[in-house]
């Protein structure tokens, strides 16, 4: 009987499918981790003094105007909370706790309005509004000024 | 086994674009201030980026902007998208009046919802 010799001239097809499998399951993972592995950003947030509807009845809110020296120190009614380099401000956020709790109290919303000095530190301003969050003020402004 | 191939390398190509993507999203890289106070968000629509380096430069996305430019880019979106929200990515150690003049242009513009960028701290 004549056996077909064509067979086994045939050069071996099959590539070596596992250790492929391997590898790009290994290139998937290090994406992976590559993406969750940087630090991610969060969020804190603010509106800005717009133009006011004035078809409806305005409430008018408690304000609180908080100054930030250049500094660091935070400054509210003439006195100074915390010390400049503390990087929780306690004694605001208790302050700021009763004043919206007063706010609350007397049926009307607690707002306050950050009042930066031209050189203070970005880092320094997110503080003070860490300490409004804290608060539970959620109505955050700043003054911007009118020139440019 | 060809399908299970096939989908793997779907996936691989998937997070390859995204890591790739929201690093050209955010291409300055700044030092952003930490705060305890700020969530990760799970909705990103709406948003504008603009990033404030220590020395006072601002960016529209990854590309440097001036003062004019701004506004106009500002008027552009607010026209396109009246709920575009700023996502303000500035540095720690950036001045106030730096992002003051930002904020004045963008709100003047009529873009008035604000967010700050920031690392969580615990």
């Amino acid at each position: 009987m004549a056996i077909p010799l064509k067979k086994k001239e045939q050069p071996q097809a099959l590539f070596q499918i596992a250790p492929m499998i391997d590898v790009v399951f290994l290139l998937l993972i290090y994406f992976m981790a590559g993406t969750t592995l940087e630090k991610q950003e969060a969020d804190i947030s603010f509106t800005l003094p717009g133009v006011a509807e004035t078809s409806e009845a305005v409430d008018f809110p408690d304000e609180q105007i908080i100054e930030i020296r250049a500094d660091g120190r935070v400054i509210v009614n003439d006195y100074a909370y915390d010390e400049p380099g503390a990087s929780r401000l306690v004694r605001l956020a208790a302050m700021l706790t009763r004043f919206r709790q007063a706010s609350q109290a007397s049926g009307t919303e607690a707002a306050v309005t950050l009042l930066p000095e031209a050189d203070t530190a970005h880092q320094r301003i997110v503080r003070v509004m860490d300490a409004c969050a804290q608060a539970g003020i959620t109505r955050v402004n700043f003054a911007l000024g009118d020139e440019d | 086994m060809a399908p299970m191939i096939d989908m793997v390398f779907l996936l691989l190509v998937f997070f390859m674009c995204v890591s790739s993507l929201s690093r050209a999203e955010r291409a300055v890289p700044v030092e952003l201030p930490t705060s305890t106070e700020s969530e990760v968000p799970e909705e990103l629509a709406n948003r504008v980026s603009l990033t404030v380096s220590e020395e006072g430069v601002w960016f529209l996305g990854g590309r440097a902007v001036d003062a004019r430019g701004l506004a106009g880019a500002m008027r552009e979106a607010v026209r396109a998208n009246p709920q575009v929200r700023l996502h303000v990515r500035a540095a720690a150690l950036a001045r106030f009046e730096d992002v003051r003049r930002l904020l004045r242009i963008c709100a003047d513009a009529g873009a008035y919802e604000v967010i700050y960028a920031t690392h969580q701290e615990n």
